[in-house]
């Protein structure tokens, strides 16, 4: 793994991917009309497949037709999205560019080629940075799937909750309380990073949704998010989450295999890797990200004091994963 | 050889200026704001010529010939013709074949100065590319390969199965055709054969190559990667490893060859302008720097001038007069 800073110096532009599936443009104009009001200073895009379903101030919406290209014919995790690192660099490489940017993620495409693009793309790399991952879900039709036993999700649908830096469950107000909090623990243990809410039912500030930098650095996962049941199944539609968890060094030669090896074994099936880890020799952690076939690391020197700890962390999300073996081949890195 | 390379106007525009061709002496400017502008040669006069509904995604330039297409689907054609009916979505690609125009959208290529002619799906993909190969061919490049396309016949043959190509530049000497692609590799394939070759190890997506005008060298740029290849008399390139140019810290972001001399221009992130004699030596003969990122170079057609734009919207007239030294 390499990592590599920004090359022009600049503030990198922070980009919250909204992968809500047919709910996701009016999410779109839901929280840009809500960070319209709340910062009407920052200069903040739309980037969207399809036109917006209300009506939005002149210059704040762009719409571009997906183009999805491949690295070798076939592979589906060397999957570039050309029409975003257009859209992004046209939005940012201006004499007063933008500062904030929510892209729409259309409900027919994948949300991996996308992070992967976000993450790996040199320009976009100089240029942005993925700051979250915001899908919706809609209540009655989880619960409906829940209540006659269906699966949980289409895996399109799983895939995006799986990753999410926030859920946003719609129509609550037409479940019952108990309902909703059935839908609201089922996506809960379907997503380790989350946070989950039903603006129906309590407030919700946009300010929580954005500004999160989540997937730079060590994961945000609390304790108790930590703790809960980990769902192992052999069954490649369900996106489960390992969490690895050693205290102390790792050895760095180990460490390091057991990242290649963990792209080689599952790299197309890699929905999001992301830690910090403690290896011998260095002063500081090694925070580590990555999609499908892609990874990079930087020190965590660069992130404020109070956010570093010692314990080494990578949660690994992925469909099909072994669980059991993710883990205990991470604690034999531990260095002797 | 040493290069005398001089800034002789600074202009500022309005916005960020992201394709820049020569018609003649006529330097035709696309801003991202939708101005389409032209600056006469020598006055240096700038005025807009039209101003299109988004921001523009391609430029072409012929003799006498202009064309800009925009990210909403609008056209700009000099001298003005009787258009087809507007289609939505992205102009990828244009380019001067000829006396024809033609222009991609989506998966289709039109020739829209044949009133008769309807869009046609090569089975390229997603169309990302066009140029002209001679004064009849164009070559066109997508997401799943190129194809060759007769625009005075409207045949279309010879398509090759491909990874996304990103970039095309023809060989001046009509031998062959570069293309990037978006993993790292370069492809040169002659038309009609199918025989290709390709040349790999690039750090990251082929967005930048252009031919020696001799046709002599293939420049080819990635990330901060600088590199020449010489080709056989085929046009085809057979060595292992390619020439390195080192000069840039910060990723390249645009790259011309002069259509005169055996001159390459290239251009970073960090404003850094490089001219370099590539054939002669492996460092830059000439430098200068811009305010912003770099994103468009075009070469007077003498081969005397450069002209630069940036993101932020910083326009620089550049002359150059290469001299050898004895």
């Amino acid at each position: 793994m390499s990592g590599r800073g920004d090359s022009s110096g600049s503030k990198l532009v922070p980009v919250t991917v909204i992968a809500g599936g047919d709910e996701a443009p009016t999410l779109a104009v839901r929280m840009s009309t809500a960070l319209r009001q709340t910062r009407p200073e920052e200069r903040l895009l739309v980037i969207a497949e399809s036109a917006p379903p209300e009506p939005v101030p002149a210059g704040m919406w762009l719409t571009m037709e997906a183009v999805e290209g491949e690295r070798s014919p076939g592979c589906p995790c060397c999957r570039g999205r050309l029409d975003v690192v257009a859209a992004l660099r046209l939005a940012i490489e201006r004499p007063t560019p933008v500062e904030r940017i929510l892209l729409v993620l259309g409900a027919e495409r994948d949300l991996m080629p996308l992070t992967q693009t976000l993450l790996c793309d040199p320009d976009l790399r100089r240029l942005a940075e993925l700051d979250g991952v915001v899908t919706s879900v809609d209540a009655v039709s989880m619960a409906t799937r829940l209540a006659m036993d269906l699966p949980t999700a289409d895996r399109r649908t799983m895939e995006r909750v799986a990753v999410a830096d926030s859920i946003v469950i719609a129509r609550a107000t037409d479940v019952t309380p108990e309902v909703l909090h059935r839908v609201a623990r089922t996506l809960r243990t379907l997503n380790r990073f989350g946070y989950v809410a039903a603006p129906a039912v309590e407030p919700l500030d946009v300010g929580t949704l954005i500004d999160l930098r989540a997937w730079h650095g060590a994961p945000h996962l609390g304790p108790a998010l930590m703790n809960e049941p980990i769902i192992v199944e052999d069954d490649d539609d369900l996106a489960v989450t390992v969490m690895c968890e050693v205290e102390g060094e790792l050895d760095p030669t180990a460490v390091d295999e057991w990242f290649d090896r963990l792209i080689s074994q599952y790299a197309s099936r890699l929905l999001r890797v992301q830690g910090a880890v403690t290896v011998q020799g260095e002063e500081h952690r090694v925070c580590c990200r990555g999609v499908g076939s892609f990874a990079v690391s930087h020190s965590e020197d660069e992130h404020p004091a109070d956010q570093r700890s010692h314990t080494s962390v990578v949660a690994v999300v992925g469909f099909g994963l072994d669980a059991d073996a993710v883990r205990q081949e991470f604690e034999a890195t531990r260095a002797m | 050889m040493l290069t005398g390379v001089d800034v002789v106007r600074r202009v500022q525009l309005a916005d960020a200026c992201r394709h820049l061709k020569w018609n003649g002496d006529r330097l035709i400017l696309a801003c991202d704001d939708g101005a389409l502008m032209v600056s006469e040669h020598p006055s240096g006069f700038l005025y807009q010529l039209s101003h299109l509904g988004s921001a523009p995604t391609t430029l072409s330039t012929g003799p006498d010939r202009v064309i800009c297409g925009a990210l909403d689907g609008s056209l700009y054609v000099s001298p003005p013709i009787t258009l087809p009916a507007r289609r939505q979505g992205r102009v990828t690609a244009s380019a001067c074949v000829g006396a024809h125009l033609v222009v991609a959208q989506g998966h289709e290529v039109h020739v829209i100065t044949d009133p008769f002619r309807e869009p046609v799906d090569l089975g390229v993909g997603a169309i990302t590319a066009v140029d002209s190969v001679t004064g009849v061919m164009a070559v066109v490049a997508g997401c799943s390969g190129v194809a060759w396309y007769d625009v005075t016949s409207a045949v279309h043959d010879g398509r090759i199965e491909l990874p996304t190509i990103v970039s095309v530049a023809t060989d001046p000497l009509q031998r062959c055709v570069a293309l990037g692609d978006l993993g790292g590799s370069v492809h040169v394939v002659q038309a009609g054969t199918e025989e290709a070759v390709e040349l790999t190890g690039y750090p990251d997506r082929v967005d930048l190559l252009d031919w020696l005008c001799s046709g002599t060298g293939l420049c080819v740029a990635a990330d901060d990667e600088l590199t020449l290849w010489r080709p056989d008399d085929s046009g085809l390139i057979h060595h292992d490893q390619p020439e390195q140019l080192v000069g840039h810290d910060a990723t390249i972001t645009a790259l011309a060859a002069s259509p005169c001399d055996e001159l390459v221009a290239t251009a970073d992130v960090s404003g850094v302008v490089q001219v370099w004699a590539p054939t002669w030596v492996d460092l830059p003969v000439g430098s200068l720097r811009v305010n912003g990122i770099v994103l468009a170079l075009a070469w007077r057609p003498d081969g005397r001038a450069l002209a630069v734009s940036t993101s932020r919207g910083e326009l620089a007239l550049v002359e150059v007069v290469p001299t050898v030294a004895v």
